[in-house]
């Protein structure tokens, strides 16, 4: 093969985009971080990042003028301005999340983020840091192929380009999931030679005094470790070994990479429990998940569907009547609209995730459906409604997918998330407008059919009376 | 136009490859310790890094904090009859901290980090500094002006660092008085030096107390610190 011919297959291999999922899984992990730091101190905004905030609005300004940096926080010291702008911040985020346009979102919320992080710098830690950064490279990358609005847009667009714009865009895409990888390598291996050089971590005893000070013990929890002197030299030596051995376990072997990605999941879940940085830990994961192969997730996906299928096989097999009858009474009776391409992929996704069969979808466009569940359906058209089906009431929108993510165990992690924005009163907002642009698409005729297109969307004429 | 998107297409990668290692060298160089070529091309690796690509990797290294801090605050109040009375010290931190022992997920996380930043920013001594100025030259030089600047910036940031506890403290004062009452603040910090490793099974009552007390400061109007469940 000449050289031109194995430049010409490098340069194909550098135009296919890779990591497409875990890149779409760190926009959503680092973006439902970011809301979270948002909601939680929601009610002490006005301390935290108001005009007459903590840190000085004059310091503010000083260290920008001295930085060279910019902040939108900056144009006005005006309270509606600050409310504007804080709650803009949030709406860009979800937007971002949910992949709407997300290339457009993901420059948006860096430049929110970064004001934010600018008014004021006494609040963050390491994981900020590292998120301030991957954020750049996030500019360059194809976030939102996955899990977002813009999936089948994406599609759509990425045809209709020319083949020079596909693999330039491309390959760009590539250099910034490696830009990710490096940094990560970096953090890692400049923390780890820090470490190298401290007493403490030499000696193996770092972690008795980290558990120990106040600001990062869990009493009841912490002293069963910094207690224990082999499992405190253990754990000290194996952090310094991880963090510097990170960019080599990476680079050399994809098992090796597999290695450190776990190791570093396990790290920083660790450090979220016993340390409560939280936010840190899930901006790291974020990170790390975009470093993990399309290929390699579908193997999990794969391995996830197997389990499910045998979880639910089991359930049904060994799961004796007076155990059902336990569970009966939280199963939750879920009332979708079936015109709803998006409501019925949804709930075909839900159904595959339970496993412990809590859910009953029922569509809601059968007339006999209203009236045999006292559903209203006015309601129902503008929120999803459920309910237990020991009870009579009626939960709509964001709380009915609340009720939802209780009961599949996959959607565990992301309950305290669902709560939290219905309790900051975001939540169903949010969800309302997402309904609100939602496409119906009748599908109860049983012969021939005419959709009336003429605006108004919910209606449809048979051909003829059956 | 197909010859040059072909040409586009094919050194497209060179142009990505070398923006990569041009940024990551950057970013190499500026977090290697102080070294003789770094010094040469201080300045410019501040302007390519500063402020967007800032960072700081010192993570618990190259030793971890290893005493507890907490703030307490004295808060000196006006009395309607017009005499001044000074409270006693109220510990503002260990509530937040309790609050993230009970939950994880709570708000006190972000309330308590101002408090540890200011506390940091003045007990931090930057390494790099103190090896810049140990090597200060006899005669006036560009080498001394570089460590004049950066020796400003670091007692500016004890400062802003006092500053900080201040206006804490003053937030604090008119969450636990009420507003409108407070003439001055003062802080105190209160270091426990909890027994060593050697000395492990140790209560903390058994380690050492230490304390630094800043100077009254006036009170500064600061937004209501409100906090309701969070810390109950």
């Amino acid at each position: 093969m000449s050289i031109g011919e194995i430049w010409q297959r490098g340069v194909d291999t550098l135009s296919q985009e890779r990591h497409l999922i875990g890149a779409s899984l760190f926009r959503i992990v680092a973006g439902l971080t970011i809301l979270y730091q948002y909601l939680i101190n929601y009610h002490h905004r006005h301390y935290l990042y108001g005009p007459n905030g903590v840190w000085p609005y004059d310091k503010f300004i000083e260290k920008l003028n001295e930085t060279g940096s910019f902040s939108l926080y900056a144009i006005s010291s005006h309270p509606f301005f600050f409310e504007a702008l804080f709650h803009l911040g949030i709406l860009v985020t979800a937007l971002w999340v949910l992949g709407w346009h997300t290339r457009l979102m993901t420059l948006l919320t860096y430049v929110f983020l970064w004001s934010l992080h600018e008014r004021n710098p006494t609040l963050w830690d390491g994981g900020d840091n590292v998120l301030q950064i991957v954020m750049v490279y996030a500019l360059f990358a194809n976030l939102g192929a996955y899990f977002s609005f813009d999936a089948e847009r994406g599609r759509r667009f990425w045809g209709r380009l020319s083949d020079t714009w596909r693999q330039v865009l491309a390959m760009c895409h590539n250099a910034a999931i490696l830009a990710f990888a490096l940094q990560i390598c970096i953090v890692y291996a400049t923390a780890g030679l820090y470490k190298v050089q401290g007493e403490m971590w030499q000696s193996g005893t770092a972690l008795y005094y980290i558990m120990r000070v106040d600001e990062f013990t869990w009493p009841g929890y912490s002293e069963r470790v910094y207690l224990n002197v082999p499992l405190v030299v253990a754990l000290s030596y194996m952090t310094v070994a991880f963090q510097v051995g990170f960019p080599f376990l990476f680079f050399l072997h994809r098992w090796t990479r597999r290695l450190a990605i776990l190791a570093g999941f396990s790290f920083h879940l660790g450090i979220a429990l016993f340390m409560g940085l939280i936010t840190f830990s899930a901006i790291m994961i974020s990170v790390e998940l975009a470093l993990i192969s399309d290929e390699e997730y579908r193997a999990i996906g794969g391995w996830f569907n197997r389990l499910g299928r045998t979880l639910r096989n089991w359930l049904d097999k060994y799961l004796s009547t007076p155990g059902r009858r336990l569970l009966e009474p939280l199963q939750v009776q879920l009332f979708y609209d079936n015109w709803c391409p998006l409501c019925c992929r949804t709930i075909a996704l839900l159904q595959k995730m339970d496993w412990l069969r809590m859910l009953e979808p029922i569509p809601f466009r059968q007339p006999e459906i209203s009236l045999h569940y006292g559903l209203d359906v006015t309601k129902a058209e503008a929120r999803i409604q459920a309910r237990l089906v020991s009870r009579k009431e009626f939960v709509e929108g964001i709380e009915a997918f609340s009720l939802v993510a209780a009961r599949l165990p996959i959607l565990w992690p992301v309950w305290p998330l669902l709560r939290l924005a219905k309790s900051v009163g975001v939540g169903q907002q949010v969800y309302d407008w997402v309904a609100a642009r939602r496409r119906l698409m009748p599908v109860e005729c049983t012969t021939h059919c005419v959709v009336d297109l003429s605006g108004e969307q919910n209606e449809h004429r048979p051909l003829y009376e059956s | 136009m197909q010859r040059l998107s072909r040409w586009v297409v094919n050194l497209f990668p060179v142009a990505l490859l070398l923006m990569l290692a041009v940024h990551f060298g950057f970013t190499v160089a500026y977090l290697t310790p102080l070294n003789p070529v770094k010094l040469r091309i201080y300045d410019v690796i501040l302007a390519y890094m500063h402020p967007f690509f800032v960072q700081n990797w010192h993570l618990f290294a190259p030793d971890p904090v290893k005493d507890t801090r907490v703030l307490t605050v004295a808060c000196r109040l006006k009395q309607p009859d017009g005499r001044t009375v000074v409270t006693d010290w109220v510990d503002i931190s260990t509530p937040f901290r309790q609050a993230r022992y009970r939950n994880r997920f709570t708000p006190a996380d972000r309330l308590d980090r101002p408090q540890s930043s200011a506390v940091h920013a003045i007990f931090n001594r930057d390494e790099m500094l103190a090896t810049l100025l140990k090597h200060r030259t006899k005669e006036p030089s560009e080498y001394n002006e570089l460590v004049d600047e950066l020796a400003q910036i670091d007692a500016r940031e004890r400062q802003n660092g006092v500053l900080l506890l201040n206006r804490i403290a003053s937030a604090h004062c008119d969450r636990l008085y009420g507003r409108g009452r407070t003439e001055a603040v003062r802080v105190r910090i209160v270091i426990l030096r909890f027994p060593r490793f050697s000395q492990r099974h140790l209560p903390d009552e058994a380690g050492e107390l230490s304390y630094i007390l800043l100077d009254w400061a006036p009170y500064q109007d600061v937004a209501p610190l409100v906090l309701g469940e969070v810390t109950k």
